[in-house]
């Protein structure tokens, strides 16, 4: 009962900005989630977390291990339900989870002519391999590759189709310098063309970013 | 909406089914196992075989599916693969159907296909009645396929959930095993036999794959 009275208590909070020059008036969020609170198993694993982003944003969600920030994370993308709180999505997202989602007879090709294929996406395969640095093992099977081959694969994906909201776990997880650079470019000129992102980092984070979120 | 992530979900299925070299011959390895060993021990007495061969080649079907579909979504929540596929715009339950319907056509369909060569085995009398029976493995095995993935998606979470499987989907499987053995069993009254059994497949069809949803929603949460 409390938790919901508190939830409209923080709509109603939203509707009434109390700050004129509120941003979000301006720019629509392309991803709100408004008082999530989660409980995992007798435990409450945050409470009252509200998170919005906006075009050009760059969200970091901090937090020690166990915290909740890939819950948080999988509340956003939908995968999980709150147990308190809701989320709005405005635009459409790219998922990237600790979990590559690439399977141990899948080449990195093949990977990413599926979602091409399940996404209808108009991107060239082969380019964003080679943009990728996956051009030499893109015919090798998933568990052939190493961790940080495969993770490239998984944020192949963000480039074959154009989604405005990015939700990254640990994105730099396993990657060398080079894939670290390579990440914060793809995040800079996301943000140039109007997306947004939401990355839980543990360690530095290769941009600046516009909020933090620390659970 | 569109068709293209269901096209793509049973492209993965099949590519799948047929890696690390199983795919048909693992069901089909299973019936000619069952074949050499059924005669060894009840006996290789000709009426014998031939009374049991119909039920031994649906067994076969049964144990086909429950192999085969083991580690279908256990192996999507392992690897990412299902929360990818829970967010791809196109009904769970459609893609559950088509990963399920690429696992039939993998190790269920072959398995009837050959079935009229496997009569034989068992002492079955060449005749066109051998092929009406290939027609109603494959309508059977459809069933079973459908409702073992449905115990498959409620332990994709659960290691070794192969017992697990078992237990949810073998009370599934008896009304077709009912009326798959009585349609081939020549009785008088069995003739209405063959629609029931297709109407126990169509019942699988519409229900299973909202069962399969909603366990891998509730998997990935």
């Amino acid at each position: 009962m409390s938790a919901n009275a508190r939830d409209k208590a923080a709509l109603a909070g939203a509707a009434e900005p109390a700050n004129p020059a509120d941003m979000s008036l301006q720019t629509p969020s392309l991803l709100a989630g408004k008082s999530l609170g989660m409980i995992r198993g007798e435990r409450v694993l945050f409470r009252e977390v509200s998170v919005a982003v906006s075009a050009g944003d760059a969200l970091l969600l901090r937090g020690a291990n166990g915290a909740g920030k890939t819950t948080l994370l999988r509340i956003l993308a939908g995968l999980t339900r709150p147990e308190a709180g809701g989320v709005t999505r405005g635009a459409p997202h790219h998922w990237i989870g600790h979990r590559e989602g690439l399977k141990p007879q899948e080449t990195p090709r093949e990977h990413l002519k599926l979602w091409h294929q399940a996404w209808g996406s108009s991107a060239d395969t082969d380019s964003v391999l080679a943009r990728m640095g996956l051009s030499r093992p893109s015919d090798v099977a998933g568990r052939h590759l190493s961790a940080g081959q495969r993770r490239r694969t998984a944020l192949a994906r963000l480039l074959l189709e154009d989604r405005p909201v990015w939700l990254l776990d640990e994105p730099y997880t396993a990657l060398d310098a080079d894939g670290g650079t390579l990440v914060d470019t793809l995040i800079a000129d996301h943000r140039a063309r109007g997306g947004a992102v939401i990355a839980a980092i543990h360690g530095e984070a290769g941009f600046a970013a516009s909020a933090t979120v620390t659970l | 909406m569109s068709a293209a992530p269901i096209l793509a979900a049973f492209r993965q299925s099949l590519g799948e089914a047929w890696a690390g070299g199983a795919g048909a011959l693992l069901p089909l390895g299973f019936l000619g196992g069952a074949a050499v060993l059924v005669p060894l021990s009840i006996g290789s007495d000709g009426e014998t075989l031939q009374a049991v061969g119909p039920g031994i080649i649906w067994v076969a079907l049964a144990l086909a599916s429950l192999v085969t579909l083991e580690r279908i979504f256990q192996s999507d929540a392992e690897d990412g693969t299902l929360d990818l596929w829970l967010q791809a715009g196109a009904p769970v339950s459609a893609i559950a159907a088509a990963r399920t319907m690429a696992h039939w056509l993998s190790a269920g369909l072959p398995l009837a296909l050959f079935s009229p060569l496997l009569a034989l085995m068992f002492q079955a009398e060449a005749s066109a009645a051998l092929f009406v029976n290939a027609g109603l493995y494959a309508l059977g095995s459809l069933a079973f396929f459908f409702w073992g993935a449905v115990g498959a998606a409620l332990s994709a979470t659960v290691r070794r959930g192969g017992l697990l499987i078992s237990l949810i989907a073998l009370p599934l499987y008896v009304p077709t095993a009912i009326f798959g053995a009585l349609a081939m069993s020549g009785d008088p009254g069995s003739a209405g036999a063959p629609l029931f059994l297709a109407a126990s497949t169509l019942f699988a069809c519409a229900v299973a794959p909202y069962a399969m949803a909603a366990a891998l929603r509730l998997a990935a949460d």
